[in-house]
């Protein structure tokens, strides 16, 4: 038997903005009911509901509503729901929302992402950094927080200097990758950095942690983010023709660590990323567009490589030749990526390849994009999918 | 401010047991495979007699960052923290802050000791480069 693969039928995302101080249900609401209606579609119709990673509050801002928030104040009655923690990173609940609708758990599945980051911080609290209710803690974080090393900037940061080590990329690389990203945020009239971005400014910057400066970090935000994944017979009632979960990869290797992993030029994305390869008959160079986790510059070669169009350490050539920009031949992040647009973990990221493949890119659409390829995750988190239109 | 690790029986040999003089890294009796951080079953051989090993607290540099950002009060920087490639306990690394590195050197593939930094009930390892041992 075969099963025809899902699709998305709808996007939302509320306005992105910083310190913002509106409830994370105003984010939440407005995003959704956008996807709802993106999807011609209600309310009504909504039968299943899936997030990452539930309501928690040991990351200050970083997930302040669960599904049971959702279904009560959107008054939602589901056939399906799931909070996914420990799925494939931030698209996991797109992922299992997909294998839920084609296995007939629900038709039409609301995935939502929703962030309070920006408040938060303002209001005291330090967002990004894990903490518990006392000066103990426990879990993968307890390694790396005693000995100082208290951020994914850090731990990110000696993966990035290990790669400059292997492979010599500089500073100039992640450069490129950061000016290139705000160019394209400027033309997308969701992000939220307006401001162009110049070398100088880049190089200006403070250094958060070598070799990351204050631009190369993505930028917290209050948000919410909502894909709808229907089920291929139903996607066929809605508004637009449905973006087909083509490919999903969820590999993993290794532990749950930043620093075990043998080859730390590689992340969790080379598992995900190559086991996309099993499942579909594209090529690594039939992808036209990426949407790949940059809450630093240099996951995007790292994801780049990971999807296999190049070699492992040849993402600087790419980049040397103006490859991942705009008009480039892989257009990459063209809605200004987590670090020009705002950090909604990866929702954002699917958002902007759907904008893509529907042809809805505005200034800052790409020439014509039919497969795109979408990474989320760092570090010992990844999710990968490949999502495609045929018309 | 330190946020300290909450110790448990299998984390204990790692972040006490510089009172004997060194960190315990758990180790398969069976296949000999080291196990950080520590597990009750072996992921290799699925032994269930794993042990703590004292270790030397010898080590290479695999990468470094050097941090800027106080992320919490009264952090002070910068400071650079050191991934080690343990020597005695391969597979194995630690990280930790490197005492006595002038900023932004290279020092991928440096060779370090460890010493320990006592907090509470915690002996926090950081570490030396082996280089300015021998200059002092």
């Amino acid at each position: 038997m075969s099963i025809e693969k899902a699709r998305i039928t709808g996007i939302g995302m509320s306005k992105v903005g910083r310190k913002t101080m509106r409830p994370a249900i105003d984010h939440l609401a407005d995003a959704a009911l956008e996807a709802i209606a993106d999807a011609g579609l209600t309310r009504d119709d909504i039968d299943g509901i899936c997030t990452y990673p539930g309501l928690t509050d040991n990351l200050p801002g970083m997930s302040p509503l669960g599904v049971g928030e959702v279904r009560n104040a959107l008054g939602i009655n589901t056939r399906w729901h799931a909070a996914l923690p420990e799925g494939p990173a931030q698209i996991a609940p797109i992922m299992s929302a997909a294998m839920a609708v084609m296995t007939g758990q629900a038709r039409h599945v609301l995935c939502f992402r929703a962030l309070t980051e920006s408040s938060s911080q303002s209001a005291g609290r330090r967002a990004s950094i894990p903490t518990g209710k006392d000066s103990r803690i426990s879990g993968w974080a307890s390694w790396y927080l005693p000995v100082g090393a208290m951020s994914a900037a850090n731990w990110t940061g000696w993966i990035a200097t290990r790669y400059f080590h292997e492979f010599g990329m500089t500073r100039d690389h992640l450069a490129e990758i950061c000016t290139s990203q705000r160019s394209n945020a400027i033309k997308n009239p969701r992000a939220l950095m307006k401001e162009p971005l110049s070398l100088e400014d880049y190089h200006d910057a403070r250094m958060i942690s070598t070799p990351f400066g204050l631009y190369d970090c993505d930028v917290p935000i209050d948000g919410a983010c909502v894909v709808i994944v229907s089920a291929a017979d139903a996607a066929r009632d809605c508004r637009k023709l449905g973006i087909q979960i083509e490919a999903m990869g969820a590999a993993l290797t290794g532990k749950d660590t930043w620093d075990q992993r043998p080859d730390l030029t590689t992340m969790a994305s080379h598992d995900a990323a190559s086991d996309i390869w099993k499942q579909t008959d594209f090529k690594p160079n039939d992808i036209d567009l990426f949407a790949v986790y940059d809450g630093f510059s240099i996951f995007v070669p790292i994801w780049i490589e990971a999807f296999g169009i190049c070699g492992h350490g040849e993402a600087k050539h790419m980049i040397d030749a103006g490859d991942f920009r705009l008009d480039g031949r892989y257009p990459t992040n063209t809605g200004g990526g987590q670090l020009s647009a705002g950090r909604l973990h990866g929702f954002g990221h699917v958002h902007e390849a759907c904008v893509q493949l529907w042809g809805e890119g505005g200034d800052r659409q790409a020439r014509n994009p039919k497969l795109a390829a979408v990474g989320v995750g760092g570090g010992f988190l990844a999710g990968a999918m490949l999502l495609s239109v045929d018309n | 401010m330190t946020i300290l690790p909450e110790l448990d029986d299998q984390n204990t040999p790692f972040w006490t047991g510089g009172r004997e003089g060194s960190i315990k890294i758990v180790q398969c009796q069976d296949c000999d495979l080291f196990i950080h951080p520590p597990e009750r079953i072996c992921p290799k051989c699925l032994s269930r007699n794993v042990e703590p090993q004292m270790i030397s607290g010898s080590g290479t540099i695999y990468s470094y960052t050097v941090n800027h950002q106080p992320w919490v009060p009264d952090m002070e920087v910068p400071f650079t923290l050191v991934v080690v490639d343990i020597t005695d306990a391969p597979g194995v690394r630690i990280t930790g802050q490197l005492k006595d590195a002038d900023i932004a050197e290279q020092i991928i593939g440096e060779n370090v000791r460890m010493d320990f930094k006592i907090i509470e009930n915690i002996h926090l390892p950081f570490f030396h480069l082996l280089a300015k041992d021998a200059l002092s």
